[in-house]
């Protein structure tokens, strides 16, 4: 009995088969938002689970994945989409079938996009993004008086760099002024730091690990705190930890828009002719603490609509 | 054990995952404290488990989880009631009085026996279970005393959920989930549980038959202003084994136990403060029944002894959040009866007033914590709980804790009043065996139960995915409560009396990696000794030990193998031997899961198989639905 079990779990073909990037956490998120929707939409599929180990035998479960006989591959994550790109880019007559990729920081960076060309044709996807602009509204609702925003960013990483660049668009359509302050892993985060100070009145955290990983996210902390500036980001895990708003990623949600597109390919749609698709909803997080240290009042209106507002 | 810290390490993007920097890179826990704090900052140890843990443990109940996943526990049959060990804590009468259970926030633990018997909560409609180490008092007051548990259950279900299982030897469990919610914030939610736990086919008469119901609604939006209540009944009927001070093992005894609980509770939050305020409150009644044994330990009449009772509490705090710090002050008065006209003398009632405070602060690397809590009680006086300890952030990997405080145990109603409790001992007469009646009294004068606990330990997070965490504990217990023959000439009559006063020095360590696509293995140990002023004949293992491999995937096949040691021990005999656990899982797909469960894999002979003849190891087949 418990051979038939293990030969149901890893011999048998599979209508999709997902490759995470990672187990646990925000990556069960999408998964489950992905299943559930397509359960929703009556999809009755063989779905396979796969995750990668972030070494050499990556290419290896791509393969894996591939002698399934999947309809698509389901890639969640930055290393799992890359993993596919990849195997697909060294085993051009291997045969492929399309990939529906989620919870991807910079697909336009990774060459994902339509517009990329026949690299691109099979790849369609949701985008794990928030806005700047959003982030710009959230902060001058709460603190109408702020004109310059600094950030720190890697200017060696182009996702980095697309988007500072976009950063900059957004800011200047809403009359503000971005500052940003190159910083490569190896140099000093308090050096970059002091180029800011006095130039801003906030700060905003980007995707970067430059800046966002935990000892770099409590310098800048300490910074802005010292400063008395406000703190944005884009997760509630740092606003847990004392920045004044974040506008997060619903992972949930990311899984659903994947399992739309899944849906679209299933039915016959052709990737490339699919737009990668952005969040549609945005989660919004305040710290009241760090709005007392700062002396602003954050309308009750918006902290009704908040989905979480953290004390300490 | 799974910590979940991804942050550390990471250098250049191009290759790497960047979408983990929108994940919180470490589990916070409120239990502790009734603030959030990371596991990774939390000045006790603490250990957290979640939905993914709990389902590949394959535990029926809340108890044998705790059994089977975390060294520090160690669970004991006994009389009426199967209990926990803590840290070399043991019960002192054969419930888990010296534990404060929570359920999503809500006191569970009796005045009857200051007990809840976590066998009684069953594993399916819980989300997550979080521990906190040592002593609790200076936030909860009585029973906090070797830790608190914090049930949180499930909550969120957009959908009717029903689902139903069925084991081997007639176990079956069902249950049935829903809750919504409403555009402004308004929240409801229930679960109604239905199942039997059949026990171990090694041993007889340990069946679980329980039915509960939770209830919980939500007013308001949950960060501003709102109300939450929340009722759950619980109708539990559980077999004895055997007792503690060896009394012969009587396969007809049940363990009845009826409770509703309740609470209401208001809370607001400003900018600078919040509050709560909180009705809480049970009533219930416990009949314990047991059979006379006849001479040839035959089995007699089986005789209900039935107890009631109240609780009914009002608890207040505030809490300030200041530049770098936060002040938590509040109070509690409660209010207790119990009711038995044959074995209590008829009704007793008390009260108990408290007031605590707590601060925490945030200075950087440091992040110091000072509590206290003082009650004042109507019957065995007053008692202050302070409690102190710190965090240090060595570097981003790794953090130093300490911590040192006070906590008692209140005496339960049925110690300070018990009366006509007549139990058996067996008793040689030449070459044969035969019942020996004892009368158990209570004793109005007992003291608290007090222990002074203090820990240090060291946590390491490592970026390739492995953590380590040791921990060096103390304990010095006081007053212990146990019973004694009081009469050198009337050896059948046993009271209870403080007695004991003994150390317990101890050192755990915790290991957890992962070892890549969807493989972890856990490692906890836990060695304690004891330094005994007055000899106590029996007490837990000096040493235990929990190893588990598990694979874990959302759909396929996932399992787990466990070794725990020692098994799960029965009446006064030191437990020994490794007990071996395999539980596969086969999701099917999001609704409908197998599961196989192999208790004693490799058939060991443990003091519980060694109790029962006819065999040791037991299979569990269950399948779920969710309709």
């Amino acid at each position: 009995m418990w051979g038939c079990l293990v030969l149901l779990g890893y011999a048998q073909s599979a209508d999709l088969v997902i490759l995470k990037s990672r187990q646990g956490g925000i990556y069960d998120e999408a998964v489950a938002g992905l299943t559930s929707e397509l359960e929703r939409q009556g999809y009755q599929l063989v779905i396979q689970t796969l995750v990668l180990k972030g070494d050499r035998s990556d290419p290896d479960i791509v393969r894996t994945a591939l002698t399934r006989k999947p309809k698509l591959l389901v890639a969640v994550g930055n290393n799992a989409v890359q993993a596919i790109q990849q195997y697909y880019e060294r085993q051009p007559n291997q045969p492929k079938v399309p990939v529906v990729f989620t919870m991807v920081l910079d697909p336009v960076g990774l060459g994902l996009n339509p517009e990329a060309g026949s690299k691109a044709s099979l790849f369609t996807g949701v985008e794990l993004s928030v806005r700047p602009q959003r982030m710009f509204r959230a902060l001058l609702d709460v603190h109408s008086q702020v004109k310059t925003i600094g950030l720190l960013y890697n200017p060696d990483d182009p996702t980095s760099r697309r988007l500072v660049a976009q950063a900059e668009d957004d800011a200047k359509r809403m009359e503000l002024q971005l500052v940003a302050a190159p910083l490569r892993p190896n140099e000093s985060l308090q050096g970059a730091l002091q180029s800011l100070q006095n130039k801003i009145d906030a700060f905003m955290l980007i995707p970067d690990p430059v800046c966002a990983s935990p000892e770099p996210f409590n310098q800048i902390l300490a910074f802005t705190t010292e400063q008395k500036i406000p703190l944005i980001a884009f997760a509630d895990t740092f606003v847990r930890r004392g920045a004044l708003l974040g506008l997060g990623i619903d992972f949930r949600e990311q899984g659903i828009l994947g399992a739309e597109l899944v849906a679209r390919v299933l039915e016959g749609g052709n990737p490339a002719s699919l737009p990668i698709q952005s969040p549609r909803k945005y989660l919004i997080y305040y710290n009241l603490r760090q709005a007392k240290a700062l002396n602003l009042t954050i309308p009750e209106m918006l902290l009704n609509l908040a989905d979480k507002v953290f004390e300490q | 054990m799974m910590s979940l810290l991804w942050g550390f390490g990471f250098a250049q993007r191009s290759s790497e995952s960047a979408e983990w920097l929108f994940a919180d890179p470490q589990e916070v826990v409120k239990t502790t404290t009734r603030t959030e704090r990371t596991v990774y900052e939390s000045f006790t140890t603490v250990r957290v488990l979640t939905r993914s843990e709990i389902e590949l443990s394959g535990a029926q109940t809340v108890q044998e989880l705790l059994e089977r996943m975390v060294a520090d526990f160690q669970g004991q049959e006994a009389s009426l009631h199967r209990f926990l060990s803590v840290r070399g804590a043991y019960s002192s009468s054969e419930f888990n009085e010296r534990l404060l259970f929570l359920l999503d926030g809500l006191p569970l633990n009796d005045a009857l026996l200051g007990n809840f018997p976590a066998m009684m909560i069953s594993t399916h409609d819980v989300e997550r279970v979080e521990v906190a180490f040592g002593p609790g008092s200076a936030m909860y007051g009585p029973n906090a005393f070797a830790g608190v548990v914090n049930i949180i259950t499930t909550q969120e279900n957009e959908r009717p959920s029903l689902f139903n299982g069925y084991t081997a030897r007639g176990g079956y469990n069902a249950s049935l989930r829903w809750s919504s919610r409403t555009p402004n914030g308004t929240q409801w939610g229930m679960q109604a549980s239905f199942w039997r736990d059949p026990g171990s086919d090694r041993i007889r008469n340990n069946d679980t038959l329980v039915r509960s119901v939770m209830l919980n609604t939500q007013i308001g939006a949950p960060n501003r202003r709102h109300w939450k209540l929340y009722y759950a009944y619980i109708d539990g009927d559980r077999g004895s084994v055997g007792m503690r001070y060896g009394v012969f093992p009587t396969p007809h005894d049940r363990f009845v136990y009826r409770t509703h609980y309740w609470q209401a509770e208001q809370s607001s939050q400003s900018e600078t403060r919040s509050q709560v305020v909180r009705l809480y409150g049970l009533t219930g009644e416990q009949d314990m029944l047991r059979s006379t044994p006849l001479d040839n330990f035959g089995l007699g009449s089986r005789t209900p002894r039935e107890f009631e009772q109240s609780m009914a509490g009002l608890e207040a705090y505030w809490r300030w959040n200041l530049p770098q710090a936060s002040i938590l002050a509040g109070g509690d008065f409660r209010w207790t009866q119990a009711r038995s006209a044959v074995h209590l003398g008829g009704t007793h009632s008390g009260t108990n007033l408290a007031v605590f405070l707590q601060g925490e602060w945030n200075l950087g690397r440091w992040r110091p914590i000072l509590g206290a809590r003082y009650d004042q009680h109507s019957i065995y006086g007053s008692q202050f709980s302070p409690r102190g300890g710190f965090t240090y952030q060595l570097s981003a990997h790794d953090i130093l804790r300490a911590s040192v405080g006070q906590a008692f145990r209140a005496p339960s109603y049925i110690e300070l009043y018990l009366q006509n409790f007549p139990i058996w001992m067996p008793v040689q007469v030449g070459s044969s065996w035969v019942p020996f009646q004892i009368d158990i009294w209570g004793n109005s004068k007992l003291r608290p139960e007090r222990v002074l606990s203090a820990e240090v330990g060291w946590k390491h997070a490592s970026p390739r995915g492995w953590s380590l965490d040791l921990c060096y504990f103390y304990q010095d217990i006081e007053d212990g409560v146990t019973l004694f023959q009081i009469f050198s000439n009337q050896p059948n009559i046993r009271q209870y009396n403080n007695l004991f006063d003994y150390t317990i020095r101890g050192w755990s360590a915790e290991f957890s990696a992962k070892l890549g696509k969807g493989w972890n293995l856990s490692a906890g140990y836990v060695q304690q000794r004891y330094d005994a002023r007055i000899r106590e004949e029996y007490k837990p293992p000096v040493e235990s030990a929990v190893l588990r491999l598990a694979y874990w995937q959302e759909r396929g096949l996932s399992g787990q193998i466990a070794f725990n040691y020692p098994a799960v021990g029965v009446g006064r005999t030191d437990a020994y031997a490794w007990n071996s656990m395999l539980n596969l899982i086969y999701h099917q797909d999001e609704r409908t899961r197998w599961s196989l469960r192999v208790d004693n894999l490799f058939n060991t002979p443990t003091e519980l198989s060694w109790r029962v003849p006819g065999g040791s190891r037991s299979v569990w087949f269950t399948f779920q639905r969710d309709w």
